[in-house]
């Protein structure tokens, strides 16, 4: 692997002394901003293997390419915080922060009678289970959770982190009003958590707006303190049908976005005769308690600008003199050597990655944006950002079956077992503990950085 | 003079000989003239074909990225898969993972009839897909090795050995404590597979056979697609659990997992009792291919070569257990 990614600098090294001019180019150009240069030290090179060809079978083979398999990454944790199974979290102020792991798997499955036989369907795929665990891998729930996730939010080109967890849980019981999971939102540190009372979330700063079967809550992130509003009280349809198409309208098509004017709780009595534009939608503004009514234009209307405020920034990039200049969160930068076309695919701190076109390829590429230098070009990147450590950026990239986790300087710290299916991995970064979840659920590790080593690592899937 | 252009022609065309390359150019199919790309020892007899001189035969058969037949199969393959183009296309096997994306049994298969693979190392499938392979008489399926199906516990577990019956009686709920097959006071935890898993196929028909399952352990999923569903769940080697896998994934992974392999009636799985039948769970991996794969095709020389003492010979070096009497 390191051979490879050895490879992988030098060729994008050579690119960058051999990309192609830009059309109408003729060198570097006087309005290039001035910017200092650095190249990555040339990693060392080792020999290439020369292959030891026979014949076997008809077939030519080179039998020395076997060996060298790396054995499995063994299961790993820092013990359990309670002795007995724990399917739910007992609060307490001594955990410290609590993070996901992923532990258990289940194929969902249905059965019914068609003509007097059984039919069965059972999913390919199986779902995954999460437990909490301290930062050091002590176990304190069980895996029950179909969901948990550390809230943040992305506002003005800046990721957010909120003190909470948001965990999902499915049952019966809750089958009426959504499909059959409620959430419910626990503080970070395990000191206080709701009921699985929720349907939906969303954010304004540090409070969060929920959705209940019963009515809405606006939850302060930081206290757990909550205010709570009947349906009735918002004059809303409060139960059946109409409840019920009311809050599948507000989260499916207006979107639960939390405005600086409100929330869109969903049309009044519908009228043939009026168009979407002008059909009256009911705002809910939680600061006050007040509802109002606007024509959804005018929602639609500041639905956009907040929206251009909320979600990432898709920047703009412009290609002359051999480079590109990205725009992007109010900046710019020059990027040296593109390619012919492309477009920004993610910024995050000093990194972007870049998807670009040459020769009828999609090309992904790696820049550093203080520099303009492409660092990496590959098969797939990821830039992953710490929530709680401002500017702390690590980028990943797959290659040939496996993530490899680099740090700012694009040395290597960790590379991941392989994937299945060429797949893609979860990453997270919370205080210098990366967690990962291959995409069907085969590994989850959690690896501190900051100490070089693993804190939990499960293997689960079971063979086939 | 006459005789002297004679000698310089016959010179110049020893001199090519000598120079002209050894091995095949990379991207070609060397075969001459149309001949079977199957090697005569693809049923295990004679030794054509082979050359351990450090070159390759001139005739060859070479395969590359290029022409490597699109590969799937069941997880517990994946391993000999990554062998197979390691050794086939000079490359470590750390850097052909990217051409061993296995889809599990079912799907591989599903995939195989799709035309989305072209080649397959996989277990049985579940009878309904096993049905629509055979109804279609499209397919070329052929043992290669023997698996084994093998139970689990967490290595902690006092128990290392069940009989057959204990096993059944475990799983139609007949005996429900560890202490009953002496172990501890424990409430057993009997973990069933999803259907589409090689294992829950070989389980049914070889360890039930026909007798009633009890119901798995279940939990709830939920999502906006499906909606609420009932779900099998893994195996999560808990203190009470008993589950169940393939032999050669279980050998890979159980110090990784802290799993421990039992012993059914009295027999430990391992390659020497699979080998000699003693184990009493045994099933076949197969190779499949279409049968319309034209005799010279990568697919069809790759199924040969893996029938063949070639790819007998990997599949033993790699652990599994092959079908003919090669050494590793």
């Amino acid at each position: 692997m390191k051979r490879g990614w050895a490879a992988f600098l030098l060729a994008g090294l050579l690119l960058a002394g051999c990309a192609p001019q830009s059309p109408g180019s003729s060198g570097p150009a006087a309005s290039e901003p001035d910017v200092s240069v650095s190249q990555p030290e040339e990693p060392p090179k080792e020999p290439i293997k020369e292959p030891e060809w026979e014949t076997a079978g008809g077939v030519r083979v080179d039998w020395s390419r076997l060996g060298g398999r790396s054995q499995p990454q063994p299961n790993v944790d820092g013990g359990r915080c309670y002795p007995q199974y724990m399917d739910h979290l007992i609060t307490g102020a001594d955990y410290g922060p609590l993070v996901p792991y992923l532990g258990d798997q289940a194929y969902s499955f249905e059965r019914w009678e068609h003509e007097g036989e059984m039919q069965k369907y059972f999913s390919y795929w199986p779902t995954s289970f999460y437990g909490l665990m301290t930062r050091e891998g002590k176990i304190v729930v069980d895996p029950v959770y179909q969901n948990v996730w550390p809230y943040s939010y992305r506002w003005e080109g800046e990721d957010h982190a909120l003190p909470v967890l948001i965990l999902t849980r499915a049952d019966p019981k809750w089958k009426e009003l959504g499909s059959g999971s409620r959430c419910a939102v626990a503080a970070e540190d395990g000191s206080w958590m709701t009921d699985f009372e929720f349907l939906n979330y969303t954010n304004k700063e540090d409070q969060l707006f929920l959705l209940r079967p019963e009515g809405c809550t606006v939850l302060d992130s930081q206290t757990g303190s909550r205010k709570d509003w009947s349906w009735k009280e918002l004059d809303m349809p409060a139960s059946g049908e109409e409840l019920s198409e009311t809050l599948s309208f507000i989260q499916w098509v207006t979107g639960l976005n939390w405005l600086d004017q409100g929330v869109c709780l969903g049309w009044g009595e519908s009228d043939p005769d009026l168009s979407w534009d002008n059909t009256p939608a009911r705002v809910f503004r939680p600061e006050t308690g007040e509802v109002y009514w606007v024509e959804q234009r005018q929602w639609d209307q500041w639905y956009d600008e907040y929206s251009d405020r909320r979600w990432s920034d898709m920047g703009k990039l412009v290609h002359k003199n051999s480079g590109a200049t990205l725009t992007v969160d109010g900046q710019s930068y020059f990027l040296k050597d593109t390619y012919e076309t492309g477009r920004l695919s993610v910024k995050r701190g000093d990194f972007a990655i870049l998807d670009e076109q040459h020769a009828g390829n999609n090309i992904w590429t790696l820049y550093r944006l203080s520099t303009g230098e492409r660092l990496m070009e590959g098969t797939d990147f990821e830039l992953i950002a710490d929530r709680l450590r401002p500017n702390s950026i690590f980028p990943a990239a797959y290659e040939r079956g496996a993530w490899t986790v680099f740090n700012d300087r694009l040395e290597p710290v960790l590379t991941l077992p392989p994937t299945q299916r060429d797949n893609w991995v979860q990453f997270s970064l919370q205080d210098g503990l990366l967690t990962f979840k291959e995409n069907d659920g085969i590994f989850f590790g959690a690896y501190d950085l900051d100490k070089g080593e693993y804190i939990f690592f499960r293997n689960l899937d079971m063979g086939d | 003079m006459r005789q002297i252009l004679l000698a310089m022609g016959l010179a110049g065309a020893i001199l090519l000989t000598a120079c002209g390359p050894k091995a095949p150019a990379e991207g070609s199919d060397v075969r001459s003239g149309g001949a079977s790309s199957s090697p005569e020892s693809s049923s295990g007899a004679g030794s054509s074909g082979e050359n351990s001189s450090g070159e390759a035969d001139s005739d060859a058969f070479v395969f590359t990225r290029e022409n490597m037949p699109r590969l799937d199969g069941s997880t517990s393959t994946a391993p000999l898969a990554q062998a197979i183009c390691a050794v086939l296309l000079g490359e470590d096997i750390s850097e052909v993972s990217d051409l061993v994306s296995f889809n599990r049994t079912t799907m591989s298969y599903r995939n195989l009839m799709d035309g989305e693979a072209d080649l397959l190392l996989a277990a049985e499938p579940a009878p309904d897909v096993l049905a629509e392979l055979e109804a279609g008489n499209r397919w070329l399926m052929t043992p290669f090795a023997t698996d084994a199906l093998v139970f689990v516990v967490n290595q902690d577990n006092p128990v290392d050995s069940l009989t057959v019956e204990q096993v059944q009686k475990i799983y139609t709920g007949e005996i429900t404590n560890w202490s009953q097959v002496g172990g501890e006071d424990l409430e057993i935890i009997p973990f069933q597979r999803n259907q589409g898993a090689g294992s829950q196929t070989m389980f049914e028909k070889l360890v039930m056979d026909g007798l009633e399952l009890m119901e798995p352990p279940t939990t709830w999923t939920a999502n906006s697609m499906e909606g609420l569903l009932n779900a099998v769940r893994e195996y999560d080697n808990s203190a009470a659990a008993l589950g169940y896998t393939v032999y050669y994934y279980a050998n890979d992974m159980e110090m990784a997992k802290g799993l421990k392999v039992l012993a059914v009636d009295g027999v430990s799985p391992s390659a020497e009792a699979i080998r000699a039948g003693e184990y009493p769970f045994l099933n076949p991996y197969f190779v499949a291919i279409a049968k319309a794969a034209p005799a010279d095709s990568p697919t069809r020389v790759l199924y040969d070569w893996v029938l063949g003492p070639g790819g007998q010979r990997l599949a033993a070096i790699e652990g599994y257990v092959p079908v003919t009497d090669v050494e590793g």
